[in-house]
């Protein structure tokens, strides 16, 4: 019979030796496991394949720590009630409220979130219409940022769909006969009349079908005509007509 | 947008409202299936405690009943303000169904009613007794019909039948997520009322001053959890067939949940279900060392553990760290360095989590033979657990009602901005789907309040009252 299982059926407490006893066997395991991600796999050679990036490394490390972590409660030993009901309540409430919290936290923390824009702030030469429109861009009612990002002006949304840092000046040329204000409008209430191509895909004009070796998926929501009024869909168009900078290096292309 | 919510936004405001609704609703659904399956052993095994078992939850679903119609009523009072369009039209659509829904209601209530009242007139010979088991059962149909008639509502957003114009009502009702929606919320329920009537006990344990009483809650604990445990065992399966009707449906609604933009919800799902396996199993473990002899089973639950925490990772650990299917990396960071290494991408693919999850239902079961070898071979002392079993029962309703708040938001944005997926746009300014860390607070702000009121329920209906007794 184990010590920890002794200690349990005589409901002993734990002498300071025996809580070395409790940790020793979870503590080799938790260093045997850092050693092993942090320092002997990455060492390995490259063509043998099990390079893990270092996101999955910290992954795999909190892992094996909670492992560590949970045989050292197994190993704990029976626990001692509070004394009162207050500190019972405490203790109720501690347990319950810990619980969620580190969920919530590991929610939290889990990999980059967009939804909450970063703005650099205005240009000083912005327009009133465009400076309306940057507000409709990075506001509940267009949400425009929720997918696309404007890296020349330092506003980083989400990036599933295309970087709108040259918008103006790609406008013109997307869709022959049409201007820029008309393409940029159709593009925002109509948005599945034309798709936008992948900046790999060496393609100029917007193309009739979605294509993911080509284009950007069917994902950019219709339906702004109803959330938008017209004053605020004319900012806006005014706004992305301003954008003429150098896009990003987009890496767009990875593989749907 | 008609109206909003001042400080919340009308999103949050529903979203809290409708989940502490459902939450309670999935209590008073849940619990009462318990309550009449106790009281059946109860009379069948002549064993007094099930009885009070039955008794005692029922005193709670009765005061938790009154909660569920109070956040009911304020879930509809939000959905008539800033969400009216869409309120008018699922009345319209669907009008049959809300007055079905009102009568059931009705119905259900009425027979609570008759069932917590007759207890002790019907208590007295078997005949009776057999009378008021059969009032439960009604309870139970009448609170299983309410659900489908809320699941058809629910589902008809999610899968509304194509070409949605021509649709007869039965194919509204019955359109593809129905049958699926309704298989998994009715088990999820049972799991429901189990740990909440385990949180119940671990409570009342803690707070017990008799030995007597002790005994009993531990017990009480014991079966909340085996009930909780015996259906979350299904509960993948349900959440399988659920997953594949929206696949058939609409590839798109289920790329966008699996690959794209919630698929680290399943990541955080993986997670919260293991951690409710590992709790379960452990509490068993700890269980298993009030049984006289018990001990010795000890070395091979630390094998058990093992297989448990593989599987968990196996299970969570995700075929990349991008948020969405065109996320890029941050400056200065490959691509590579976010997605599984060519050789272990089997570990992101649906074979490797179905064997995880496998290993881990088996591994349950292993521990629950275990138990019952160590019972055949021991008597139980019942009330001489270690108190940190009852933090275990604590913790796994903290986890389980958490998740049950998690999936149900994974539910409602499948529909990514329309309110009827499809067919109906929501052109609220809440129209986009919400990061992981907006739903983690949204969660733990509905599971923690939640708790208050559940603690508000057992310490007025029992701990002030015994106190008073």
């Amino acid at each position: 019979m184990s010590e920890s299982a002794q200690r349990h059926a005589t409901g002993a407490a734990p002498s300071r030796r025996s809580l070395w006893w409790r940790v020793k066997g979870p503590a080799i395991f938790a260093l045997v496991s850092l050693a092993l991600i942090w320092i002997a796999a990455p060492s390995l050679p490259a063509r043998w394949g099990i390079h893990f990036g270092v996101p999955y490394r910290i992954f795999f490390t909190l892992a094996l720590l909670g492992a560590a972590l949970f045989f050292v409660l197994l190993n704990w030993g029976p626990t001692r009630q509070p004394g009162t009901p207050a500190l019972t309540f405490v203790s109720i409430l501690a347990i319950y409220v810990g619980t969620v919290g580190g969920v919530m936290a590991f929610g939290l923390w889990y990999y980059p979130q967009f939804e909450v824009p970063r703005d650099a702030g205005a240009k000083g030469t912005e327009q009133a219409a465009e400076k309306r429109g940057r507000n409709v861009f990075l506001g509940a009612a267009g949400n425009c940022f929720a997918c696309h990002t404007i890296e020349t002006l330092g506003i980083r949304g989400g990036q599933r769909g295309p970087d709108l840092s040259d918008s103006g000046k790609q406008a013109g040329v997307r869709r022959p006969g049409t201007s820029a204000d008309e393409y940029l409008l159709q593009s925002i209430v109509d948005p599945w009349a034309c798709f936008t191509p992948l900046p790999g895909s060496r393609l100029v004009e917007c193309q009739p079908k979605a294509d993911p070796a080509k284009t950007y998926p069917q994902l950019m929501p219709p339906g702004s005509r109803e959330r938008l009024s017209e004053t605020e869909l004319s900012d806006l168009v005014a706004f992305l007509k301003s954008l003429t900078g150098a896009p990003e290096k987009n890496g767009a292309s990875r593989k749907q | 947008m008609p109206v909003d919510i001042p400080l919340l936004g009308a999103r949050t405001a529903l979203w809290l409202v409708a989940q502490l609704h459902l939450f309670f609703a999935a209590f008073v659904l849940g619990a009462p299936i318990f309550i009449v399956f106790c009281e059946y052993l109860g009379m069948r095994t002549r064993d007094a405690r099930y009885e009070r078992l039955a008794r005692e939850t029922s005193k709670v679903v009765a005061i938790a009943y009154s909660l569920t119609a109070i956040f009911g009523v304020l879930f509809a009072f939000v959905l008539m303000g800033p969400y009216q369009p869409i309120t008018n039209y699922l009345f319209k659509a669907l009008y049959p169904v809300w007055a079905l829904y009102g009568l059931f209601i009705l119905l259900e209530t009425l027979c609570m009613y008759v069932y917590w009242y007759t207890w002790e007139p019907l208590a007295r010979t078997p005949a009776r007794k057999r009378a008021h088991i059969g009032i439960g059962i009604l309870l139970n149909v009448l609170g299983t019909v309410v659900m489908l008639l809320m699941n058809a509502v629910g589902g008809f957003m999610n899968t509304p039948p194509r070409p949605l114009e021509t649709a007869s009502l039965w194919a509204m009702v019955n359109n593809a997520s129905w049958w699926p929606l309704n298989l998994h919320r009715f088990l999820g329920n049972i799991v429901f009322g189990g740990f909440v009537v385990a949180l119940f006990a671990a409570f009342m344990f803690l707070f017990a001053k008799k030995d007597e009483d002790r005994a009993f809650y531990d017990w009480m604990g014991y079966t909340g959890n085996l009930i909780g445990v015996g259906a979350l065992l299904t509960m993948p399966l349900a959440g399988y067939v659920l997953s594949k009707e929206l696949f058939h449906y609409d590839a798109q609604l289920a790329t966008f949940m699996m690959a794209d933009k919630l698929s680290g919800y399943f990541v955080m799902q993986g997670l919260l279900v293991v951690l409710l396996f590992l709790g379960a199993n452990f509490y068993i473990w700890l269980s298993m060392q009030r049984i006289e002899g018990g001990l010795r089973f000890t070395p091979h639950m630390k094998t058990v553990f093992t297989v448990l925490l593989a599987g968990g990772i196996v299970w969570v650990v995700p075929q990349n760290f991008f948020p969405d299917l065109l996320a890029k990396p941050p400056e200065g960071m490959s691509e590579q360095a976010f997605i599984l290494p060519e050789r272990f991408t089997f570990l992101g693919l649906m074979v490797a989590k179905a064997l995880a999850v496998t290993a881990i239902i088996i591994m349950t079961f292993v521990t629950y033979l275990l138990y019952r070898r160590a019972r055949a071979t021991g008597s139980i002392r019942w009330g001489r657990i270690d108190p940190m079993g009852q933090y275990v029962l604590i913790f796994i309703p903290a986890v389980a009602v958490y998740l049950m708040g998690l999936m149900g938001a994974i539910r409602e944005l499948t529909r990514m901005d329309y309110h009827i997926y499809g067919a109906v746009k929501d052109v609220t300014p809440y129209w986009y789907t919400v990061t992981l860390g907006h739903s983690s607070i949204m969660s733990a702000v509905s599971t923690v309040l939640f708790f208050a009121l559940l603690a508000f329920i057992f310490w007025v209906g029992f701990v002030v009252s015994k106190a008073h007794e």
